[in-house]
């Protein structure tokens, strides 16, 4: 049976048995309002769990203020909701609360998402479920990489393409103390921003930032990221499908050109 | 009869040199011209992102392992063959939605540059590499 579809029946069970739902994301009282001039506005309470593994040799005597530090700044740069316009998609039909299979049309979304946002610690691998979210915390990454100007730069964070688990050095992150969230928000589908005119930007991966601002496009794309789906808001609630995290990160962090040096007694 | 082989071979040699003629090759200019745009066409991810976040890509062909549809995620777009993605994505499929006159005309997927098609080809391409994203 995939595991797309245990995760389905567990979450429908959780539903009925009025469990709680967990994973990384995990959404409530999802639902939609039409304004009839092409203007959706959707609502929800998501809450957003991301676990961090500590893996260093000796220790992160910071982690928990970083940790702190980091669920704060995810909460305010999502706060406020988002807005994106151009939205084409299916036709949405107030009345019957589905969407058209063969009508289109262009929409303005506007985001109206509550988040309650938790960075909690985690000790072992069996505390990782499929679907959550981690950041392994290292020693050090050995990866380099090479900008759009041709400048090699040693890689402070590394996240395992969009959705997928992070990893990053402590000692970067003790001196960068956003490149957590910088991580997390590629997990949820952002990419990094090179252009020397943008450094006022939390994306922009370079060595010299002077900001840590989110665009709206930015904070726009997330929201849809973490909805997946708009017909997902016509099923009131769910949480997020399994990314089988505990493998990608056991062949990530194994994957010898990322260069990950850490105390592998920690990752059992 | 000879004279008439003679008029007939004539007649054909005398059409085939026009048909040369009028479908003259393209000049060798405009193909130097657009190998020398893809040459200098330049992939920065977060450039291509915007586009295929404007074109609305991610509305239909969601992130994720799970269909909620009958419609291909992302991922599975990714595994398509680069050459089958182009035709699949930017002519054949999408009902004409996409064309010039059809609903979706403002997102200019019919009108995205070679480079353009090129590089969110490579991005979707990309979105099945798990290519790792570093950060300084």
């Amino acid at each position: 049976m995939p595991t797309d579809l245990i995760d389905e029946l567990k979450s429908n069970i959780s539903l009925l048995q009025n469990q709680p739902l967990s994973g990384g994301i995990v959404a409530k009282n999802l639902r939609i309002s039409d304004n009839g001039s092409g203007e959706l506005t959707l609502y929800g309470d998501f809450t957003i769990t991301l676990k961090v593994l500590d893996l260093t040799t000796n220790g992160a005597p910071d982690l928990n203020s970083l940790m702190t530090f980091t669920q704060q700044v995810i909460t305010s740069k999502l706060r406020g909701g988002g807005y994106k316009s151009g939205i084409n998609f299916l036709k949405y039909n107030a009345v019957k609360k589905a969407f058209d299979k063969d009508k289109t049309w262009t929409y303005s979304i506007r985001y109206n998402f509550n988040f309650s946002v938790n960075v909690i610690q985690i000790n072992m691998l069996n505390q990782l479920r499929g679907n959550d979210f981690v950041l392994a915390v290292v020693d050090s990454i050995g990866h380099q990489f090479t900008d759009q100007y041709g400048k090699r730069h040693y890689s402070g964070g590394l996240t395992n393409g969009k959705g997928g688990p992070a990893v990053i050095t402590y000692d970067i992150w003790k001196k960068n103390r956003y490149l957590g969230v910088h991580e997390f928000f590629h997990t949820l589908g952002l990419d990094d921003i090179e252009d020397h005119g943008k450094k006022e930007r939390l994306m922009y991966h370079l060595d010299d930032n002077t900001g840590q601002s989110i665009s709206d496009t930015e904070r726009g794309d997330m929201m849809h990221f973490i909805m997946g789906d708009l017909r997902r808001m016509l099923k009131g609630n769910y949480s997020n499908v399994s990314n089988n995290t505990i493998q990608l990160l056991r062949i990530f962090i194994n994957n010898k050109t990322n260069g990950f040096k850490y105390n592998k007694a920690k990752f059992r | 009869m000879v004279l008439n082989i003679i008029r007939l071979s004539f007649g054909s040699f005398l059409f085939l040199f026009i048909v040369a003629c009028v479908n003259k090759p393209k000049s060798k200019d405009n193909i130097v011209s657009n190998k020398k745009i893809l040459k200098d066409c330049r992939y920065y991810a977060y450039d291509v992102h915007q586009i295929v976040s404007n074109l609305g890509c991610y509305n239909c062909h969601i992130w994720a392992s799970k269909r909620l549809n009958e419609i291909s995620t992302f991922e599975e777009l990714a595994e398509m063959d680069s050459l089958k993605l182009i035709n699949y994505a930017f002519t054949k499929k999408h009902k004409g939605w996409y064309s010039k006159t059809g609903s979706f005309k403002t997102a200019r997927m019919d009108t995205l540059t070679d480079c353009e098609i090129k590089n969110v080809i490579r991005y979707i391409k990309d979105a099945g590499r798990n290519i790792p994203m570093p950060s300084h």
